[in-house]
């Protein structure tokens, strides 16, 4: 998973740390009117190594955030964001676009796929966003690797909620980018679905990949090796699932 | 009531730029419609009230070219008649052809053919009246040869109120003022087209004067004459015909009808105001498809706020009323500009009509009915538009309206097709063809929408061309040979080696002549109202330096009928092919020296290239079939080598037996200068349309952009950069903006093609003009209808850039 990248002018030879993520005192605050929110209170969080993360708490305590602040999506107000070894804390909306391309990938809550495309078509779109170099043969195994090889000419609107956004994780593999960032990617699906979603999320985490999911569901919590709950924009705990990571057969909800 | 108008400021707010780009579109599209609307009414008015201000004739009698009678003979025949009750009043004229020279007056002479109009000044019971513009009314005294100089011409050549011009003769007048009699609000130029302002000076003197001047002591050729209401014109008519004829002179009785000016100033008004119409429908059609469009985008983004109202029981019509409101805003802010912009255009093409047409009498009232139409339009136009998206969101199930994804499930079969068509390139190349055949009928209106400011654009445009390209062939006919050729036309026929032609070939600055013949004549069609006036000039096709070019030619001619060589607007008019046979209704000399009337049936030899549908060709020895063998009435005279045009027009100013010179370029540079004003009148509208066009291209795109704003977040979300998110946009705008274009380029032309065809029929009946669209026609269309599309996501580069991701790619759509 290792790859040179050049990002703005910085040359980001990343190596070993493509799947690492360091946030140190991140602090993100919104104006809503005449109102100060704290979305994110001095955060610090590292991941070291690939793994399955899941962030879990109440609506609003700032999970999505996080979130978009480890993807580049969003800035923050102080601290620093380091993902993957670059510093994307100040970086130019240029640097921060190459970071997106070539090292996270995003997985929503609502697929966010393209209608017009078929599903081959969106995971490959993946693929070329990250300038891959045989976009059509990787879009290929990505589907494959959800196992949707048969639905590649289905469009989103012919496909079930559960089948989107496994286009959706395809689309995200096919980028070949080591972070993967799901925001309540269960969230629109039915526990059977929802469960086959996650089998695949684990199963790229345990092929060295870094997940990190944002769930308010904490029974998905317990099948991540990490969990880091937030209350408030807080982090108020951080470490393995209490009781032991279960299985994902043993899930209900 | 507060409540639902809190709700629409806040959705104002929210598409202030979209709600005011549409409101200005249907401003123009009412505006155009009202203003315009009321200058048809304002004409016909003014024209009323003019010609009848100058007591215009109901009948006129003409005789005979050439034809004189002694005065009062005319006044005797129509009181002989048994409706002479019916006649009002009637004057007698003498109505000669001659030449002016205004050499005195201005620094570069002009000499142009005359007509010099002998009539009563100040009669109790005017007919045909001059209405006085500039100066006083000419004294009586013959000696005085005071007279009005028609007003057009003087302003054409800047010409004084008052001052002495030369007749021909070497004579000269002196005229006390500018008018027009209302025969000649517009009038048929030497050539016989309409655009002859500046190059006919028609002077109207007192009978007596032009007695003097013309030598014709004691005569009359012309009658004019008003009935009393509720006469029966055409028992009239007859009746004077049979009264005429038993004084042995042939003569016409024309109706008021038959004039030019009362043809083009009326049939002119309903043909213009068809054009202004389809071209305002176009613009209220263009606002209607983008009323739709934005209504359509509200409704949608409030799709699941409306789903959930239905799941809470509200009434549907209740939901209905937000969206509408939209609508109602574009309705309300459009018709109010669209009246303002309406009193504008209004004002403005007043003043135009006040300095284009001579008339005495400008009637300019408030035409409240015409603005109100318009505000009923303005209003129903894009209320009726909202309604339907409004009609279809509520025809949804409230399940369907508040499902994440129903709009993404809405797909065309289109789609199911086109997913098994393998695109070339990456999917960032394959997206905006995706995205365009995806939502088909989106495509279509908003390409409609774009190709409906286009069509107007192309059929202004086009208009442009085609009379350009008329004009140009036109000329190239005209001057093929030699550009200073002279037309001298005499006052009657000569022998060929008469002294008047041999006195024109002497003339000083005269290298060579060609002697011909010009004749009138009428060309019979199946029905008698479609018969053709034709002038029939005869020239020795193999010898002369200037022959007409014949396109198409006869290639058997199988019998001894002489050839005539028509244009192609009088063959298609006639119905006739190369080959076939046309009837001419003709003047023929008898032995006696005088003309009657023959039909003669003559082969269709070929085709000539000028577009004037009243040129017609004979050869010069086939003058023999109308009696006119050897005999002359024109001459074409070309300059020396160190002459020009203008010298042999002095040359043979003043030559007894020579009624006009007139250079044969002059004619196409007079229809050129004519025709100016109205091509600059269409620039004017050309250019606003081109607004307009851009305008709707701009919000178009701006919805589409809007639309798609989500999937641009995910592309942004991917790592891509703005200007590859904008490159798919542009390709998308391309690909609807090149769809658009074809509609636009494909109903330009048809918009042209009728609107030549009303012009065909009415204001240019002689003049054939093909639609045709020049390369910079095509061009504009493709730019504004392409790049100008493709440009518009530049504009919406910031927001793209400015886009807030997160929130974006959260938003359930």
């Amino acid at each position: 998973m290792s790859q040179d990248v050049e990002i703005g002018s910085v040359d980001a030879r990343v190596g070993h740390e493509g799947t690492r993520i360091d946030l140190d005192d991140l602090t993100k605050r919104y104006r809503v009117g005449e109102v100060d929110v704290t979305a994110l209170d001095d955060i610090n969080l590292h991941v070291d190594e690939a793994a399955f993360v899941a962030i879990v708490g109440p609506s609003g305590c700032g999970k999505t955030t996080l979130l978009n602040m480890i993807g580049a999506l969003d800035t923050p107000t102080s601290g620093s964001v380091r993902v993957a070894g670059v510093d994307v804390t100040g970086a130019s909306q240029a640097d921060r676009s190459a970071l997106r391309r070539h090292r996270v990938s995003f997985i929503f809550q609502t697929f966010n796929l393209f209608p017009a495309l078929t599903a081959l078509e969106n995971v490959r779109f993946g693929a070329d966003a990250a300038r891959a170099s045989d976009p059509a043969e990787r879009a290929q195994q990505a589907l494959a690797q959800v196992g949707l090889q048969d639905r590649q000419r289905h469009f989103p609107h012919q496909l079930s909620g559960g089948e989107q956004q496994r286009v959706a994780i395809a689309r995200a593999l096919a980028t070949g980018n080591p972070i993967l960032l799901a925001d309540e990617p269960t969230g629109e699906l039915d526990f059977r679905t929802g469960v086959q979603i996650l089998g695949v999320l684990e199963e790229q985490a345990r092929a060295g990949m870094t997940v990190l999911v944002v769930t308010h569901n904490r029974e998905i919590a317990r099948v991540a090796d990490r969990v880091i709950e937030l209350s408030s924009g807080k982090i108020v705990s951080d470490g393995p699932p209490p009781g032991g990571k279960a299985d994902i057969g043993d899930l209900q909800w | 009531m507060s409540w639902w108008l809190r709700w629409s400021w806040r959705d104002f707010r929210a598409h202030w730029v979209a709600v005011i780009a549409i409101a200005f579109v249907l401003a123009i599209g009412t505006g155009v419609y009202a203003g315009l609307g009321s200058t048809g009414q304002w004409r016909r008015q003014s024209n009323d009230a003019s010609f009848s201000a100058l007591e215009m004739h109901d009948l006129r009698l003409t005789l005979s070219p050439g034809t004189f009678i002694e005065q009062d003979e005319l006044l005797g025949a129509i009181a002989s008649i048994d409706d002479a009750g019916s006649v009002s009043a009637a004057a007698e004229r003498l109505v000669v052809d001659s030449q002016v020279d205004t050499g005195a007056l201005t620094a570069d002479s002009v000499l142009v053919p005359a007509r010099l109009v002998g009539m009563t000044f100040g009669s109790a019971q005017p007919v045909d009246d001059v209405w006085i513009r500039d100066g006083t009314a000419p004294s009586a005294d013959p000696a005085g040869r005071s007279a009005v100089l028609e007003a057009k011409f003087a302003d054409q050549h800047g010409l004084p109120p008052e001052g002495t011009i030369l007749v021909s003769g070497g004579r000269e007048v002196t005229y006390t003022g500018l008018g027009v009699a209302p025969e000649d609000f517009f009038y048929e130029g030497p050539e016989g087209t309409i655009f002859a302002a500046g190059e006919l000076a028609i002077v109207y003197l007192p009978l007596a004067a032009v007695h003097d001047i013309s030598g014709q002591e004691g005569m009359v050729n012309d009658a004019v004459i008003t009935l009393v209401d509720g006469a029966d014109r055409d028992s009239v008519a007859a009746q004077l015909d049979a009264a005429i004829s038993e004084l042995g002179v042939g003569a016409t009785v024309s109706t008021r009808e038959d004039a030019d000016a009362v043809r083009v100033l009326y049939e002119d008004i309903d043909n213009d105001q068809r054009f202004w119409n389809a071209l305002s429908a176009l613009v209220l059609f263009a606002a209607a498809l983008a009323a739709f469009n934005l209504i359509n985008r509200i409704v949608e983004a409030q799709r699941r706020e409306i789903g959930i109202g239905m799941a809470l029981g509200v009434p549907r019509r209740q939901l209905a009323v937000r969206p509408m409101l939209i609508g109602v805003q574009v309705a309300v802010l459009g018709t109010i500009a669209g009246l303002a912009v309406g009193f504008l255009v209004g004002e403005a093409f007043g003043s135009l009509l006040e300095s284009f047409l001579p008339l005495p009498v400008h009637r300019t009232p408030f035409q409240y009915d015409i603005y109100l139409r318009a505000a009923v339009l303005g209003i129903a136009i894009p209320i009726a538009a909202s309604a339907i998206p409004v009609w279809r969101a509520l025809r949804v199930e409230p399940i369907e309206a508040i499902r994440t994804g129903h709009l993404a499930a809405r797909s065309s079969r289109l789609t199911g097709w086109t997913g098994k068509l393998p695109l070339p390139g990456s999917t960032m190349t394959q997206m905006p063809i995706r995205n365009v055949m995806r939502t088909p009928r989106r495509t279509l209106l908003t390409a409609v929408g774009v190709g409906a400011a286009i069509t107007a654009l192309v059929a202004v445009l086009g208009m442009l061309d085609s009379f350009g390209r008329t004009l140009d062939a036109a000329n190239d006919e005209f001057t093929k040979g030699d550009a200073d050729r002279v037309v001298v036309q005499l006052d009657t026929f000569h022998a060929v080696d008469s002294p008047v032609v041999a006195g024109i070939a002497d003339a000083g600055a005269v290298g060579r002549i060609d002697a011909g013949l010009r004749l009138p004549a009428t060309a019979l069609a199946t029905e008698p109202d479609e018969n053709l006036d034709l002038l029939i000039e005869f020239v020795d096709l193999d010898r002369a330096v200037w022959t007409p070019t014949v396109e198409e030619r006869n290639a058997t001619s199988g019998d001894d009928r002489p050839d005539i060589v028509l244009a192609r607007k009088a063959a298609d008019d006639l119905g006739v092919q190369v080959g076939d046979t046309v009837v001419l209704r003709h003047p023929i000399r008898t032995d006696a020296g005088g003309f009657s009337i023959a039909e003669t049936p003559l082969s269709l030899g070929g085709i000539h290239a000028n577009p004037i549908r009243t040129f017609a060709f004979m050869d010069i020895t086939d003058a023999g079939q109308f009696g006119l063998e050897g005999l002359v009435n024109v001459v074409q005279a070309y300059p020396t080598d160190d002459a020009t045009r203008s010298d042999i027009q002095r040359a043979v100013f003043g030559l007894a037996g020579v009624t006009s010179s007139q250079p044969v370029a002059r004619i196409s540079e007079a229809i050129d200068e004519a025709l100016d004003q109205f091509v600059s009148f269409l620039f004017v509208t050309a250019s606003a349309v081109l607004v307009l066009a851009l305008l709707i291209a701009f919000n178009a795109t701006r919805i589409t952009v809007e639309e798609r704003r989500r999937e641009h977040a995910t592309m942004r979300a991917f790592g891509l950069p703005t200007r590859t998110v904008l490159g798919v946009v542009i390709k998308e705008s391309v690909i609807v903006g090149a769809i658009a274009t074809v509609i636009g380029l494909v109903g330009g032309v048809v918009f042209l093609r009728w609107m030549l065809a009303s012009l065909a029929t009415t204001t240019l009946p002689d003049v054939g003009i093909d639609a045709y669209l020049s390369p910079t026609t095509i061009l504009i269309a493709a730019i504004v209808g392409i790049a100008s599309v493709a440009v518009t996501p530049l504009l919406l580069a910031r927001r793209l850039r400015r886009m807030n991701l997160p929130g974006t790619l959260r938003v359930v759509e």
